[in-house]
């Protein structure tokens, strides 16, 4: 599985969990729009660390960079 | 501050006008790119009163001030409508904008408005059957929608942007000392939202207290990340106005950047409640020395746990902290305690004392049988003064029953679990409710989450008591949001740290712990879940 269908992969289980419509775009809003809240993004905060060695320690915590599935693949390519 | 302290009126909007008079370019408020001078402010406060002050529904209001209800939160229009309002000589009244339209419903029905102000969030909210029972005027934000007839009933929509320009500058309204001046709804965990009604004697000693106790100065640009319905708002705007300061307001979604916001936009104090601190911790937005611009943090609203404070001392170096304690029937907070080094901590919880009443405040612990309690002795905490609320809106039954005369002077009792340490100071201990007993032996359910919290190493825990059969408790069953989990540790640390009958039997592992309206943990919530039995969404032993 590539980077991008493991990400979807986990953030249309996240929004099942959050009981809202698992169909999105690349480029949607998830959670500035109030899809997800601050869990659902601590849950991505914890997938990206582990799934993709994510240091968000060094980096610093930007809300933008989980906003959407474009947002966070560049997250995830820029790590290291 | 000296002309209004000899003056018996007063207004919540005196120090708006006062800046817009001495300093009109001076910043006051600033929201998503906009911003606002005091002089600026003062007149969009004006051109609301002006129009609503002209209606025949103000005018005919009777035996207490015209209720104005703020369909809006953390937006410009929301602070300019309950200024507005304020200014007009009325009471204001937040109605959360997450109410379910049933809540919303009731809410709006009982308030008897002579108007309601929403700003583009609220204008969402105004579906056909929340028109059918809103006041005759409502403001609306720009564009927000058109002018609406229905059930031969007219409501007006006016725009907000677009009033009518004030031909003659005036000052806010002089109301008494027991005029409403504003009506906040509580959460209510069980039963309909309760009103509280706060007159203007009460919030005016608040904010001259909090000011001076802060030493907020006029120079301060603090954040402001609460929802108009939470009192700690009252807190954010008017003591941030008072000194002629600016608030930064962050919106709900933007919520998880009020680092990131906070350094942008320089700020120099903090108000929140403990928990997004935690939040913002878990997320790891809190690098070392990420606010040194910070000088002021005050928490409120719920406990503040030890490693909060740790957390934000790196994150925060220069600041100052007070934590701040208050039920909304007291006006936002009436105890404080400064979170000095060394620190006071409160015994077995992990969390910061509560500290002393505010001046010319009183706070004492009842026993079961109403007697003041010793010095240690745990009870429940009442409070006395001016603070004190007027009571429940239309529930005179229940305002009896917590603001009781004991011994010729008015208390609230707070439904809070507290004692008093040898040396003055309070300790909040949770809620009575809280206070159980399992098998002839007293448990505090509070004790348990502070422990469980620890051992989890998460933020959202809750322990409740389950199942009751018959009446008595025959088990415990603690919650934890938390990705993954060993129960089997936790309970074995548990055991080495509180006696058998307070050790869950089960630890249930939640990916969403149910909140509610205040971003409390809703242990009702979790009770019927287990009495659902099925889909837990939890993993467990």
């Amino acid at each position: 599985m590539d980077n991008k269908t493991k990400l979807r992969t986990f953030l249309e289980q996240l929004l099942a969990d959050y009981g809202v419509d698992a169909s999105f775009g690349d480029d949607d809003l998830l959670v500035s729009s109030g899809l997800l809240d601050s869990q659902a993004v601590l849950q991505m905060v914890v997938f990206l660390e582990n799934e993709f060695g994510v240091d968000l320690a060094e980096r610093g915590f930007d809300q933008n960079d989980f906003d959407s599935l474009t947002s966070m693949l560049a997250l995830i390519n820029q790590r290291g | 501050m000296e002309t209004i302290e000899q003056d018996p009126k007063y207004n919540l909007a005196y120090a708006v006008h006062r800046h817009s008079l001495s300093d009109p370019a001076r910043l006051a408020i600033a929201c998503e790119g906009r911003e606002l001078s005091y002089g600026a402010l003062a007149d969009r406060a004006q051109r609301i009163a002006a129009t609503l002050t002209g209606k025949t529904d103000w005018q005919d209001a009777k035996d207490c001030l015209p209720r104005v209800g703020i369909l809006a939160s953390r937006s410009i229009d929301a602070c300019a409508g309950l200024l507005g309002t304020s200014w007009a000589g009325g009471t204001y009244i937040p109605i959360g904008l997450k109410s379910p339209e049933d809540r919303l419903l009731t809410i709006l029905k009982q308030c008897d408005l002579s108007a309601l102000i929403c700003d583009a969030q609220g204008a969402r909210l105004l579906t056909e059957r929340v028109l059918a029972v809103c006041p005759s005027l409502v403001l609306l934000p720009a564009g927000a929608g058109p002018v609406c007839t229905q059930d031969g009933r007219n409501v007006e929509m006016l725009d907000c942007e677009s009033l009518p320009e004030v031909a003659t500058p005036f000052p806010p309204a002089a109301i008494t000392a027991t005029d409403l001046a504003y009506i906040i709804f509580t959460s209510g965990t069980t039963g309909p939202p309760k009103g509280v009604m706060i007159p203007a004697a009460a919030v005016r000693h608040y904010i001259e207290v909090v000011t001076e106790l802060l030493g907020l100065e006029s120079e301060d640009r603090a954040l402001e990340v609460c929802e108009l319905s939470f009192d700690f708002s009252v807190l954010d705007m008017f003591a941030t106005w008072e000194v002629g300061a600016s608030l930064h307001v962050l919106p709900a979604n933007r919520v998880m950047n009020a680092v990131k916001f906070a350094r942008e936009s320089r700020l120099t104090v903090w108000n929140s409640v403990p928990s997004l601190v935690g939040m913002l911790n878990q997320l790891k937005a809190l690098a070392p020395n990420a606010l040194p611009d910070v000088r002021l943090t005050v928490f409120g609203g719920e406990p503040l746990p030890l490693a909060i404070v740790e957390a934000w001392q790196k994150a925060a170096p220069r600041s100052c902290t007070h934590n701040l304690y208050g039920p909304t029937e007291v006006t936002v907070s009436c105890l404080s305690q400064p979170v000095t080094y060394p620190f006071r901590v409160t015994p077995n919880r992990n969390v910061i004392a509560i500290g002393t009443p505010f001046p010319d405040l009183d706070a004492a612990i009842f026993t079961d049988d109403q007697h003041v309690a010793a010095d240690g002795e745990h009870g429940e905490l009442a409070l006395a003064g001016v603070q004190l609320a007027a009571g429940y809106l239309d529930a005179e039954a229940l305002t009896s029953d917590r603001f009781p005369f004991i011994d010729g002077k008015r208390w609230y009792l707070t439904g809070d679990l507290a004692f008093r340490d040898t040396s003055g100071v309070f300790h909040h201990l949770g809620r009575v409710d809280n206070q159980i007993k399992v098998m002839g032996n007293r448990v505090e359910l509070e004790e348990i989450d502070s422990h469980l919290r620890e051992l989890a190493r998460a933020e959202l825990v809750a322990t409740v008591a389950w199942p009751v059969i018959d009446g008595s408790i025959r088990g415990l069953v603690g919650f934890v949001a938390a990705p993954e989990l060993q129960p089997q540790q936790i309970v074995k640390g548990l055991k080495q740290r509180l006696p058998a009958y307070s050790v869950p039997s089960r630890i249930l592992a939640i990916k969403q712990m149910p909140l509610n309206q205040n971003g409390k943990v809703d242990r009702g919530a979790l009770i019927r879940l287990l009495e659902q039995g099925g889909d837990l969404n939890t993993s467990g032993r």
